[in-house]
Formats: C-alpha cells, sequence, structure tokens
C-alpha cells in the first residue's frame, strides 16, 4: 500500500473515531445524565391525567319529581397557538356553535393557549366539531345543571355556578351532599388521542353525588306561586312572600317568592331578586303579632277568655301617643281585640303583661333566633328587649319595632295550630345516597310553649276575625278558617318608614288545622292586610284543599 | 460431532506411530432431536405470546368502544329522563289541561257522613292520614 493510501485511511480511521467518540458522548448524555428528563418528556406525552367530574345529586320534590337535574353537555374549546389559520377556523366553526364568525376568530387569534369557544353544548354538535378534526380544537365533558320547572320554587332550589358549585338555595347548601367527589384517571394515549391498550392505565371513579328530597308539593307550590303573582299584580305591590306548611310535621309544602327567576338563565340576575325572602328578609310583623300578645295575656292569667277591659281612645307613653284611630273608648274581651284588631287593647294587654313576660313568649315562639331549617342566609330577624325603652313594649306588642322573617310568622300560627307546640319547619325531607339508600331527615324538634288549651282558645278567637272581623275576604267556602291580618309600617333601610307591608296568616280547618298559609305583600295598594293580602290566602286555601286532600271538617 | 482414534494394529508397522486415522461417531437419536425441538418451542413460544398479545391488544380495543357505547348510552338515558321531567312538570301539566279545556271546580264538594259518632270521625280521620303516608311512601320510594 502507498504511503498516500496508507495516510488517507488513517484521516478516514481518525474521523470516524472522532464521530464515533461524538456519538459515544451524545449517548451517554442522553442515556445518563439527561434520561431520566427525557423519559418524563416522552411520558408527558404519552400518559394523560384525567380527572372525572362526579355526578352532582338531583334535587326532588317530595314525590319524587325533578326539581334540579345534570344532564351530559360537552364543551368546546381551542388553543390558539396551535391554530394555524384562525379566520378559517372561525368561519367552520361559526354555524356549528351558532355564533358569529368574528368574535370567534378573535378568540381565536389571543396571546393564549386555552379560549372556551362554546360552553355547555349538546351532544350531537359537539360531535360534529370533533368529527371536523381541526387542529388546536378539541372538546370535553362539561354537564349542564337542567330544571325542568323553570321559576317553580326557583329561589328554594337555587342555582350552581360555571365551576358547578352551589351559589344559592338548596344548591349552595347542600353543595357538599349533591355536588359527591371527583375521581381521576391515568392511562397512555396515541398521537390520536385513543387509549394504548396494554399502556399504563390506572383509575379512580367519581363518587356521584346524593340525591336531595324535599317536602315541597309542586302542585301546590304551582298554585301559590300562580296566586301570589295575581295579588302582587292586582295590588301593584313591589313583591310577595308566601309559606304554606304542615303544623304538625312542619313540613315546608310551598314556598314562594315574587318577583321569581328562572334558574336556567342566570346571567345579569339582580341578587335582590334570587333570594328566598321566606327566610332571608326579616320584616315588622304589624297586627300578625297580636296573637302572641294574646297567648301570652292568657297563659299568665292576665286576662281571661271572657273578660270586658277598657280600651280608651288614646294611651300616652313616654314621648308618644297611641290612637285607636277608627273607634272611640270602649269595652271589649280578648276576642273583640283580636276581631277589631286594636291596638290599644292589645297594648293594654302588654301592659298587663310586662317587658320581661312578653320577651320571654317572643323568643319561646321563636323570634329572635333562626327556625332550624338550615336555609342559606337564613335571617333570625331582630328583637330588641321590650323594656330597652319606654315606648318599645307597645310597639312591639302590636308588631312594630321587631323583626321577623315570614317563616316566623307562619311558625308562630303553626305553633297555636298545633295546640301550643312548636315545630320546627322542615323543608328537607331526606337525601338517597349513591348506593341507593334513603336517608330520612330526624324527625322535627318541637317544644311546649303555651297550654292547649290556650292555643285553643286562641284558634278559636281566629276564627271570628275570619268569620266577622277584619279577615272576612280570607274565607273558604266549606271550611273553618283561623287567622290574622297584618298591616305595618315598612321600614325601609336608610329611609326609615316608607309605605306599608299587608300580610295574611291563618290556618284550616280551625278546630285541627291541617296548614298554616302566610302571605305577605310589600307596599300593596290597599295598604290593608285583610283587603290585599287576605283573597290570596283564600285563593292559594281553595286548591291547597284539593291538592291535599284536605276534608272540611279534619 | 465427536471424533476419536481407531485401535492399532500390531505388528504390521515398525515405524513410531503417526496421528490415529478418525471416524465419525454418530450420537442416539433423542440427542440429535433436541435442538430441533427447541428451536421449533422457541418459535411455537414466541408466535404465542405475540398472538396473545395481539388478543389482548383487540380485546382492549374492544372494551374500550364497549365502553365508549356504554357512556353514550348512559348520557343519552340521562337527557331522555330530563326530557320526561320537562314534560311532566306541574306548570306544563296544568297549561296542557287548560288548553284541553279542563278546570278545576272552584267550589269542590265533599261527602261526609254526618250522622258518624265523633270516634267514628277520628277513625275516618286516622285511616285517610294512613292513606295518605302510604302513597307518599310509594311515591317516594324510587
Amino acid at each position: 500500500m502507498s504511503r498516500v493510501a496508507l495516510r488517507r485511511a488513517g484521516t478516514m480511521g481518525a474521523v470516524l473515531l472522532l464521530c464515533l467518540a461524538a456519538i459515544g458522548v451524545r449517548l451517554g448524555y442522553v442515556q445518563a445524565i439527561r434520561s431520566e428528563a427525557y423519559a418524563a418528556e416522552a411520558r408527558k406525552q404519552r400518559v394523560r391525567n384525567i380527572t372525572l367530574p362526579a355526578r352532582r345529586g338531583a334535587i326532588y320534590d317530595r314525590y319524587g319529581g325533578e326539581l334540579a337535574v345534570s344532564i351530559p353537555a360537552r364543551t368546546v374549546y381551542g388553543n390558539p397557538k396551535l391554530i394555524t389559520d384562525p379566520a378559517a377556523t372561525a368561519r367552520t366553526l361559526a354555524p356549528l356553535l351558532e355564533r358569529d364568525a368574528v368574535p370567534i376568530e378573535a378568540d381565536l387569534r389571543k396571546n393564549s393557549s386555552f379560549v372556551y369557544l362554546a360552553r355547555r353544548i349538546g351532544l350531537v354538535t359537539a360531535e360534529k366539531v370533533e368529527e371536523l378534526k381541526l387542529p388546536g380544537i378539541g372538546v370535553v365533558d362539561e354537564p349542564r345543571r337542567l330544571y325542568p320547572n323553570e321559576n317553580l320554587a326557583s329561589a328554594v332550589v337555587g342555582f350552581i355556578g360555571t365551576d358547578q358549585k352551589g351559589l344559592a338555595g338548596i344548591e349552595f347548601g347542600y353543595d357538599k351532599l349533591l355536588g359527591g367527589r371527583p375521581g381521576w384517571r391515568v392511562l397512555e394515549q396515541d398521537p390520536r388521542g385513543r387509549r394504548i391498550p396494554q399502556g399504563v392505565f390506572t383509575e379512580q371513579p367519581p363518587v356521584p353525588g346524593s340525591d336531595v328530597m324535599l317536602t315541597i308539593d309542586p302542585d301546590l307550590q304551582l298554585s301559590t306561586e300562580a296566586a301570589l303573582q295575581r295579588a302582587v299584580e292586582k295590588t301593584r305591590a313591589n313583591g310577595g312572600i308566601a309559606v304554606a306548611l304542615d303544623p304538625r310535621t312542619g313540613e315546608i309544602f310551598a314556598m314562594a317568592n315574587n318577583p321569581t327567576f328562572d334558574p336556567n338563565i342566570i346571567d345579569g340576575l339582580d341578587p335582590q331578586a334570587i333570594k328566598n325572602r321566606a327566610v332571608t328578609d326579616a320584616y315588622e310583623p304589624g297586627s300578625v303579632n297580636k296573637i302572641i300578645t294574646a297567648s301570652a295575656a292568657l297563659a299568665e292569667g292576665a286576662i281571661k277568655p271572657d273578660e270586658q277591659m277598657w280600651v280608651p281612645y288614646s294611651i300616652k307613653i313616654a314621648d308618644a301617643t297611641f290612637i285607636e284611630h277608627e273607634h272611640g273608648a270602649r269595652s271589649l274581651d280578648l276576642r273583640g281585640i283580636l276581631t277589631q284588631s286594636s291596638n290599644l287593647g292589645t297594648i293594654r294587654l302588654a301592659q298587663e303583661l310586662g317587658a320581661e313576660k312578653l320577651d320571654e313568649y317572643f323568643k319561646s315562639f321563636g323570634y329572635g333566633k333562626t327556625t332550624g331549617l338550615g336555609f342559606p342566609g337564613e335571617s333570625a330577624g331582630m328583637l330588641p328587649s321590650a323594656g330597652r325603652w319606654e315606648t318599645s313594649l307597645p310597639t312591639m306588642a302590636i308588631g312594630q319595632g321587631l323583626s321577623v322573617t315570614p317563616l316566623q310568622i307562619a311558625q308562630a300560627f303553626a305553633t297555636i295550630a298545633n295546640d301550643g307546640v312548636v315545630v320546627e319547619p322542615r323543608l328537607v325531607s331526606g337525601w338517597v345516597d349513591p348506593q341507593g339508600d334513603i336517608h330520612r331527615t330526624p324527625e322535627a324538634r318541637r317544644h311546649r310553649v303555651i297550654p292547649d288549651e290556650v292555643a285553643s282558645t286562641v284558634r278559636d278567637m281566629l276564627r271570628t276575625v275570619v268569620a266577622e272581623g277584619t279577615g272576612v275576604l280570607a274565607q273558604i267556602p266549606g271550611y273553618d278558617v283561623a287567622g290574622k291580618t297584618g298591616t305595618a309600617r315598612r321600614l325601609k333601610e336608610g329611609v326609615g318608614y316608607s309605605g306599608h307591608i299587608a300580610s295574611f296568616v291563618g290556618m284550616f280547618p280551625a278546630n285541627a288545622p291541617r296548614l298554616v298559609i302566610a302571605i305577605v305583600l310589600d307596599n300593596a295598594v290597599p295598604i290593608e292586610g285583610g283587603l290585599a293580602a287576605a283573597p290570596a290566602f283564600a285563593e292559594i286555601g281553595k286548591e291547597a284543599v284539593r291538592i291535599l286532600r284536605i276534608p272540611p271538617g279534619a | 460431532m465427536a471424533v476419536r482414534a481407531l485401535p492399532r494394529e500390531h505388528g504390521t508397522r515398525t515405524r513410531a506411530p503417526a496421528r490415529p486415522d478418525l471416524r465419525v461417531v454418530r450420537g442416539s437419536k433423542a440427542a440429535r432431536r433436541r435442538p430441533v425441538l427447541l428451536v421449533v418451542l422457541a418459535v411455537v413460544t414466541v408466535f404465542g405470546v405475540t398472538g396473545m398479545h395481539a388478543s389482548i391488544g383487540q380485546d382492549g380495543l374492544r372494551a374500550a368502544t364497549l365502553e365508549r357505547q356504554v357512556q353514550k348510552e348512559t348520557e343519552r338515558l340521562s337527557l331522555l329522563r330530563a326530557q320526561v321531567a320537562q314534560l311532566s312538570t306541574a306548570k306544563r301539566i296544568a297549561d296542557e289541561a287548560n288548553k284541553l279545556g279542563l278546570v278545576a271546580d272552584p267550589d269542590p264538594s265533599f261527602v261526609g257522613d254526618t250522622s258518624a259518632s265523633p270516634q267514628e270521625q277520628a277513625a275516618g280521620r286516622e285511616q285517610d292520614e294512613r292513606d295518605q303516608s302510604q302513597h307518599r311512601q310509594a311515591l317516594d320510594t324510587p
């Protein structure tokens, strides 16, 4: 071999050796030094960690009808960094997503790696989007909450947010129970997103939420809402509230708010409009409160049922003068005081009782504390001491200077209906866990407040209120109704007294009440509870006897 | 193949002994077949394992398809249930009834036994409550 050939061979050998050395170094770098990082990178491309959302439990009425259910839906998203032609992609998606192409294109041009293009759309549409196989466009599961009854009991049921968390009502109060626990899945996928059959696969299935059963009767709720709507329109009131409950069990059959809202469309809702004002808003009850003063006076022996009491035309207490506008001085028994809704007669009873006793009875009837319903945002009302000012005792005796929620006043009347025993109201009758086991809510707590004969006497007097007193418009043909009207001055925050609250609270059949209904109208015309609220009571009552199958002499 | 020396013949040669002649010695038949069997076994094993893997893969794909199908059907069931719920709301039924001219009697009448004693009336009320409770329970049962 010539020397030239030998030199060439040597050079070639050296080059080859250098190449081999470079490969060796790179191999060592990849296999030894960066091996973990590359392995992790590869895993990241293949292995996906997916959160499996838990099915949110449903909310049912007392007969198992759905008030809130979750249905499958899909969300379409885009990754603008992977989209090469945003304009063409937007034009393709626009008709499917029922959006203009311009805003879609604007979304796709954002400097982000994730944008929502359409949320919670139907499965068929989502499938069509998937079939397009557009680069940078993806579809994920995102269930939608459906409220089939729309406005019915919407303030009670509440609604959820985009993150599937309860924001109001039962949806919020029972969020933990309804929400369940999400699961997860780790699996290997090929570049087209299909699972690699023998690849990594571990899964923790989600725990579905429990279903919550309410005590609401859908038919009575519908009738109550309709009657309330008519009453609000007829009296041009700002709004209204109605509560119907079974005094024996405390079960709430209907809880209506007006104005109302559709929880399927929550964008732009006024936060005030979504409140369940039957439990969140307190108002000065006015004359309906006289039943507590009357019950306390009877129970404490301050007056006997047939005892006559001198009721003057006016009473001056401290710097205030209380006047009986429509009547002169006269003698009245307790029945007369309630039937004519005499303010001065009630004030005289309160004076006989004293502030301490009156405070005691207000508290035992449930004023100044929440009812135990467990509804989110429930107000305890406001109960100052009747002995706070000299004028506190007379004003509180006639239902001013203290505030209660419509539910609290309904509970007070339920106590009279229930022979003097307070029963905690209930809205949730139980829940069904994911295994299908039914858990009943424990029996409502109850305690006696006044002797049964006192409750029975007051109830009998309240019958006269409806038969021939201020509540005649609350009569239900064929039924003995007991109830009380209320016309109170309306306290507006930051303004003072402005307008009136008209109310009527009653029960039937009077001898053994099966239903208590409270109606409250905000700033109605006429202002009197007997004229504005009592007709709505009668309207709901007529429907209730049919729906709940209440015989006249039950 | 094993090779060994033949026994030397006495008195035929006087020279120093030369390299012994070689001859082929055949092993037993069983020993000869062993490698073939091993190769066949290895091939069968390789094909078997490959086949099994393919079968597992196919089953996995089928399972994934079935899972997707089950999910689809479950979703369809949920949608149909929701549709039923929407169609059976109290408001819709009332509206449909009104459209058909069905209205609730504004003044319903009740048939009562006025000659019944207070005890009989109480017993009747209790029976009515029991009926209602049973009715409620039956409806509550999912």
